[in-house]
């Protein structure tokens, strides 16, 4: 075994984009207002809640996923939105909303513990 | 969230949007309708203020092993998420390849290693990287033990001595003789907490005398949507909090009977004037079992729903990484898919 610490520094600050992980399916953009994405290596964990937060727009009017085969590990996500904004607008608000929720739960968790308002027991196992 | 309902009907639009209604042989209105343009005359399209604003987290009680909280505000797809993260995709190390040098007893070499895979190993994921397949183990994605255990008789036992722990040497392999054979820098990285297994007293295998078990083995970084050895967890789940929701008053016999409808402490009876009355007072300890529902008497008495929005959460650690952090990193697991999938549609609209 050897160290290779510099060489993966070098890997990590060339940022390798898989464009293959995100994909526009063929047909489905007929126009801008409307699209299927397919997620590679995505399941009901983010397919569900993306469709919530895209649900929520309400210049989307319809948001939905499937996962077309189980042994094929991708997802679609089908948005179609009103002239108001495109599909792929509504996806990438719909993405930052979700990152806006989760940061607002890890500083509502963190601020919690810090409080230490609760049950501690070392050992605990209830 | 919306407010504590003070009202029994239950069919009018708040309740429909905000609970989960539990009928005597079907639940119903469990899907969210929470979305722009589906309630007349109320908005309901997304506001991160007003989400803060609603949005709790409430730790109940936490130990090394467990955690359990009040997450409230939040819709299921999103607690789900997590629920699935912690399960599935926070990574551990985990041992994946077991070399036998030596391997004579009864335990057969691949129950062996499936049995070595699944002890949870104390070592912090985060200082690893994921080893591809094609990828040769270097230190800093590679642990590696070494288990040498040779069983003998003990010569201070007893002739007459049945109990095998006595009377042999070594006769069972415990996961505390895993030796950590530190590799690299990593006794210089590691030298505050050094890398072993969670727990010592795992039995991996028995022997008896002449028998012998000389392994190394190598651990990797994994998700537990691979093997379930890579769970960081032993269980995370959630429930929604119950609700008991009492039309008018239950008094005297009806009040006892109704009491023990329901586990112990969830309705008191408090007497006034003379007259005994059931109070709900802790529903979070119902199971909902829905007793009560099968009794006449009760009958448009009593609603029982749940808060479709008040997830109560236990995640229970395997042991390598605590609960606390357990749930920091499955959210951020969560936001950097987010941050994967929008770079990747990026890239993907430029190539185009």
């Amino acid at each position: 075994m050897s160290t290779t610490k510099s060489a993966r520094m070098e890997e990590d600050s060339v940022e390798v984009v898989d464009t293959g992980k995100v994909t526009i399916v063929p047909g489905t953009m007929t126009e801008p207002q409307c699209a299927t994405f397919c997620l590679q290596d995505e399941d009901h964990t983010l397919g569900n809640a993306l469709r919530w937060t895209l649900m929520k727009n309400p210049e989307v009017d319809f948001a939905s996923y499937s996962i077309p085969h189980p042994s094929e590990a991708r997802t679609n996500l089908r948005i179609q939105t009103s002239d108001k904004t495109t599909a792929v607008d509504a996806m990438f608000k719909g993405l930052d909303d979700l990152t806006d929720i989760c940061s607002h739960i890890i500083q509502t968790f963190q601020a919690e513990i810090a409080k230490g308002e609760f049950e501690y027991d070392e050992e605990g196992v209830f | 969230m919306v407010a504590e309902k003070k009202n029994f009907k239950y069919n009018d639009m708040d309740t429909l949007r905000s609970r989960v209604i539990v009928e005597r042989d079907r639940v119903t209105s469990t899907a969210s309708t929470d979305f722009p343009h589906n309630y007349p005359g109320i908005d309901l399209s997304w506001n991160f203020e007003k989400f803060k604003e609603n949005f709790k987290i409430k730790i109940n009680r936490l130990s090394k092993s467990e955690m359990e909280f009040d997450m409230i505000g939040i819709d299921a797809a999103i607690a789900n998420a997590f629920r699935r993260i912690l399960i599935a995709e926070v990574p551990t190390m985990a041992i994946s390849n077991v070399f036998v040098m030596n391997n004579t007893s009864v335990v057969v070499d691949e129950v062996l290693a499936h049995r070595l895979g699944l002890v949870p190993i104390l070592a912090d994921p985060t200082k690893f990287d994921f080893k591809a397949k094609d990828e040769t183990s270097t230190d800093l994605n590679t642990i590696v033990f070494r288990l040498n255990v040779k069983c003998k008789r003990n010569p201070q036992a007893s002739p007459t001595e049945t109990d095998p722990l006595k009377k042999y040497i070594h006769s069972s392999v415990y996961s505390g003789d895993l030796i950590w054979d530190p590799k690299g820098d990593q006794a210089e990285r590691f030298k505050d907490s050094p890398i072993k297994p969670v727990h010592d007293d795992i039995v991996i295998a028995k022997l008896r005398p002449g028998q012998e078990i000389d392994v190394e083995v190598h651990c990797e970084k994994g998700l537990g949507q691979d093997h379930a050895k890579w769970s960081p967890v032993a269980t995370a789940t959630y429930r929604l909090l119950p609700e008991i929701l009492i039309n008018g008053e239950i008094t005297g016999d009806a009040a006892i009977k109704f009491q023990s409808c329901f586990p112990k402490g969830v309705v008191d009876i408090v007497e006034g004037n003379g007259v005994k009355k059931a109070v709900v007072v802790n529903p979070r300890k119902d199971t909902v079992s829905r007793e009560v529902l099968r009794h006449a008497e009760f009958e448009n008495k009593v609603k029982l729903t749940r808060v479709r929005d008040h997830f109560i959460f236990t995640i229970e650690s395997v042991g390598s990484i605590e609960p606390q952090d357990l749930l920091v990193q499955a959210v951020q697991v969560l936001m950097d898919k987010c941050a994967q999938v929008k770079r990747a549609l990026q890239a993907t609209l430029q190539s185009e």
